[in-house]
């Protein structure tokens, strides 16, 4: 994985991709027309620095927010089977309470509690959970299949 | 893990995390956007709005039909919502054209005959739980049959009290900044003074719906309305793109009130949208309506204390495409995924913005570390009283 600018929240080594402390370049020095920008952008939605000016610098951290999303959206997920209707979703847990579960159409056609709410004209999103698929997750942790925790050290470098 | 050591094309090595702004919406959401109370329309007069980019002229004709056009006149260009109503139709305040509200043209008061393409734009509409919705849709379709947004029976029953209303203009931000407070359990405690014990997300096609508990912070105090012992239960949803209603039960000690908060708003453009808030509550037993009533009216000043720190907080910061999480943030990026279905073209939703996913916090870390810093607050708090007492006796002494 190719990364260019990383998270900054690490003490124990350098965010993916940055260079060491102490190694590094100092920061380019700011081009003519840099500063006025901001004040220009000051009652837009944007108001930090879009790079307008660094094209290279603008697609690295485009990249890197690629990188981001890759790692938020999908990161440390594990697959789960229900003990009850075999649906097969994605789950991450960081704690005991801390669950994420991300389910496809295939998996959502299967469970019947929250197939159910559908069919009876109600909002399947107005449900929390599917109590047979907690248990399954729960069990898939007692069993080792579901990691309880989050790992101490991210495989993607974010802590 | 290996760190790949990034292409030298890429400019200087930076040591520290850039903000990505990333790239604005080129369109407004699709999907029904909330006007305001239907009440506020039917006087029988014109009425603009700032939406989408453009003015619309909102009016209701004698039948009560709420009618929603360009406001822009086709003849000259003139501003209907500055005109008025004559025989159910808008008359142009610059020369008198006259618009039926299926945007046909009702007469020209000084013409032979009206010109054949005389048609303006029209918005379609919808009135629901006692307030007005207008469709966007940047692809021109009609909206679908089957409307997300439910309709409440508490609208318009004897034992709950009506809509309180509120409305507020953003501008220097986008609509996406209250969309994602949707998932934010941490601004909760610093803009909304709440502890939340339980917070969770669900989201599922066009819902995007959060699950909380919480309590009051006790070292705050908002005039009344927030009491130490304050517990909330509230769930809270978007049906599409800018509407939510959040039931919620307020416990003070063995006292609940029940209470149904609409939030929704609407873009002027891509940096300003209209926020609007309004509150209903289940009437107390051995209150009357005007007494739950006043009581609306003061839940409804504690909320809007929480959404002005919400605007402060909108206003000043910038668009962060690359939000840096923790686990307790909540998931931005999913929601951000759920919200994007509104912004593209129907045929190119993709099963990943709509399909299920739910995302439990566990809050226990923060409520710790948040009740350390409460009790430190109210430990300065007693302090600062018991010093300005003893300066209140002292100053009585010699003053004495």
């Amino acid at each position: 994985m190719t990364r260019t600018v990383g998270p900054a929240d690490r003490t124990d080594a350098p965010p993916p991709g940055t260079s060491p402390p102490g190694t590094s370049p100092p920061p380019a020095p700011l081009p003519a027309g840099h500063l006025p920008t901001a004040a220009v952008r000051r009652g837009s939605w944007a108001k930090a620095p879009d790079f307008a000016d660094d094209p290279a610098h603008a697609a690295a951290v485009a990249r890197a927010t690629e990188c981001d999303r890759e790692h938020y959206l999908r990161g440390g997920m594990t697959e789960i089977e229900c003990r009850t209707c075999h649906a097969c979703v994605l789950v991450k847990k960081t704690s005991s309470y801390h669950t994420s579960v991300q389910w496809n159409a295939q998996a959502r056609a299967k469970c019947n509690e929250l197939e159910h709410i559908r069919r009876t004209g109600g909002n399947p999103a107005l449900m929390p959970t599917c109590s047979r698929m907690s248990a399954s997750i729960d069990h898939g942790v007692a069993e080792g299949i579901v990691p309880a925790e989050s790992p101490a050290v991210d495989p993607d470098g974010y802590w | 893990m290996t760190v790949t050591p990034a292409p030298a094309a890429t400019g200087p090595q930076r040591e520290y995390r850039e903000i990505d702004t990333g790239t604005p919406p080129t369109r407004f959401a699709r999907g029904w956007h909330c006007l305001g109370l239907v009440d506020e329309f039917t006087d029988g007069k014109p009425h603009s709005i700032e939406i989408f980019g453009t003015k619309l002229v909102v009016w209701a004709d004698d039948e009560g039909q709420v009618n929603v056009l360009d406001a822009y006149c086709r003849h000259m260009g003139g501003d209907l919502s500055q005109g008025e109503i004559r025989d159910g139709n808008v008359a142009c305040p610059f020369h008198g054209w006259k618009w039926k509200g299926n945007g046909r043209c009702a007469g020209v008061p000084y013409a032979k005959r009206s010109p054949k393409l005389a048609k303006t734009r029209t918005w379609q509409t919808m009135i629901r739980n006692g307030q007005v919705f207008v469709y966007n849709d940047p692809e021109g379709n009609p909206a679908p049959d089957d409307v997300s947004i439910p309709e409440l029976t508490e609208v318009g029953s004897d034992t709950w009290t009506g809509w309180t209303w509120n409305r507020m203009v953003i501008e220097g931000s986008n609509c996406r900044e209250i969309i994602d407070n949707v998932v934010d359990m941490a601004h909760f405690f610093y803009v909304h003074f709440a502890l939340p014990d339980y917070f969770k997300n669900v989201f599922e096609g066009e819902t995007a719906a959060q699950y909380m508990r919480s309590h009051g912070r006790p070292d705050v105090d908002l005039g009344g309305s927030n009491y130490v012992d304050s517990k909330l239960e509230s769930i809270a949803a978007y049906y599409g793109p800018s509407y939510m209603l959040n039931p919620m039960v307020q416990y003070y000690g063995g006292f609940a009130i029940e209470t149904i908060l609409t939030n929704c708003h609407y873009p002027r453009d891509a940096n300003s949208f209209v926020l609007m808030f309004g509150v209903m509550a289940k009437i107390p037993d051995g209150l009357t309506t005007a007494q739950a009533e006043k009581m609306v009216g003061k839940i409804t000043k504690g909320i809007e204390v929480g959404f002005l720190q919400d605007v402060e907080i909108w206003k000043n910061k910038t668009r962060i495409e690359n939000p840096l999480l923790v686990e307790e943030d909540g998931p931005v990026y999913q929601l951000r995924r759920w919200y994007e279905q509104f912004y593209v073209d129907k045929a190119d939703v993709t099963d990943d913005m709509t399909q299920r996913f739910e995302y439990e916090i566990d809050t226990s870390k923060a409520v710790e570390n948040w009740n350390i810093e409460v009790q430190e607050n109210l430990r300065r708090k007693q302090e600062e009283e018991a010093r300005s007492e003893a300066e209140e006796v002292g100053a009585g002494t010699t003053s004495g």
